[in-house]
């Protein structure tokens, strides 16, 4: 099978598919794996139930469908009955709206349980105001807030891309200030993270906190400078217009 | 029936497919003992978590689900350990640069292309260390985006795109040193 990737070069695709193709025919028929199965004498005496649940949600979905179908036609002899057309449409497309809603329900209980674990299952939320930080906030309760911005520089935006699966996301704070100045904050979540003992590349400074230090970088190939701070579960990374003292000041006053 | 022995069904429905799961996890990972490891692991966290499989009919995929789990928390730890203290890095002449050229794989990835053996290059793979068969894994056999794969191991896009390069560089070495060796042999 050919994966296709748009961010492939010619070379890459080429690459990547003698490599898959290598892979696939080296793979297809491994050895059996050798696995204690010890472990099921852990509580192996237990009991568990079996098809309860799929039955439970099948006679649900059942009661539901009959419900509204008693509710559709109810409501179209209702809407005859009164001779009223426009009132038998409208119920109509209700009905019809609720039966396809069902319909989708009913399809998501056949559903099938590896999709729970989609490593693709990501979501973007996005905030152009402060008021909206807030709403934003209760959905990723994780999310830093800054407790300090520099002073001519307002709020742009807030854009946060969320894997729900793995449970990470990168959170990117926009300011703008006069012209072209801005600045942004960068935030990488993981809640299985641990980046104490990160590496940041360029260092010109380190500033020494209790909780995690700051490092202030410069890149002179990319004429680019910033400031990283690596706590256990976040990385943060400040660039912009604003100088380093006051990338500190910020990455000091996020909470 | 509305009871089962756990172990029974776990027996019945999750472990009868253990070639299935074997095959699946080898063609991630490829080394027969990681691979066992991996299976061994997701077998435990299945079993320890078995009241949590709703629908008892979808086992098998469940059970896909924890051992996909498990592989990516493999390949996150294996890039992850194998990460590099400073900038300094090793040129392809065994001398060692402060800086390393990223970005344009080309030229590498040309010669491959026009040499390549589908055995040699599997050799080459299981050969290459960790760290780097995992990241060429990733990116060419998964086809993941290298923001994809900074998802999955939580490290820089910069250090990514250095480690892949690298990676690339080291891979091209050891393939034509084989076919050299091989060539050498006849």
């Amino acid at each position: 099978m050919m994966k296709k990737k748009n961010d492939f070069t010619k070379n890459e695709q080429q690459f990547s598919d003698l490599l898959i193709k290598s892979v696939e025919e080296h793979t297809a028929d491994p050895e059996p794996p050798h696995i204690d199965y010890s472990f099921l004498d852990e509580g192996g005496d237990k009991d568990i139930r079996v098809e309860v649940a799929a039955k439970r949600r099948l006679l649900k979905a059942v009661a539901r469908v009959s419900v509204m179908l008693f509710v559709f036609f109810a409501g179209i002899s209702l809407a005859l009955i009164t001779d009223v057309p426009g009132r038998a449409s409208a119920w109509k497309i209700q009905v019809a709206k609720k039966l396809y809603v069902l319909k989708e329900d009913l399809r998501s209980t056949d559903s099938d349980e590896s999709e729970n674990y989609t490593y693709d299952n990501k979501e973007s939320l996005l905030a152009d105001s402060v008021e909206q930080i807030d709403r934003i906030k209760k959905e990723v309760p994780s999310l830093l807030e800054l407790e300090y911005v520099p002073e001519g520089y307002l709020f742009g935006t807030l854009k946060i891309d969320r894997a729900s699966y793995i449970g990470t996301y990168n959170a990117i704070y926009e300011f703008k200030g006069t012209g072209n100045d801005h600045f942004s904050v960068n935030i990488y979540y993981n809640p299985e993270g641990d980046y104490m003992t990160m590496d940041v590349d360029n260092v010109v400074e380190e500033i020494e906190r209790e909780e995690s230090n700051i490092y202030v970088w410069e890149d002179a190939r990319e004429d680019s400078y910033g400031v990283t701070v690596c706590t256990e579960h976040y990385i943060i990374y400040i660039v912009g217009s604003i100088d380093s003292e006051e990338m500190v000041k910020v990455a000091e006053n996020l909470k | 029936m509305n009871k089962m022995n756990a172990k029974e069904f776990f027996i019945k429905n999750i472990i009868v497919n253990e070639n299935d799961f074997n095959k699946y996890i080898i063609s991630k990972v490829y080394k027969k003992e990681i691979a066992e490891d991996i299976l061994q692991e997701a077998y435990s966290r299945a079993w320890k978590r078995l009241d949590t499989l709703k629908d008892k009919t979808k086992a098998k995929s469940w059970m896909n689900g924890i051992i996909r789990n498990c592989i990516y928390e493999y390949w996150r730890k294996a890039v992850k350990d194998g990460r590099v203290i400073s900038n300094i890095v090793e040129t392809e002449n065994g001398t060692f640069d402060l800086y390393e050229k990223v970005g344009d794989e080309t030229d590498v990835l040309e010669t491959i292309i026009t040499n390549f053996e589908t055995d040699l290059a599997y050799k080459t793979l299981m050969k290459i260390k960790e760290e780097y068969r995992v990241l060429i894994h990733m990116r060419y056999v998964e086809c993941l985006s290298i923001k994809e794969i900074v998802e999955i191991t939580g490290m820089k896009e910069k250090t990514i795109t250095s480690k892949l390069s690298r990676a690339l560089k080291k891979y091209r070495a050891m393939y034509f040193e084989a076919e050299s060796k091989r060539e050498g042999g006849k």
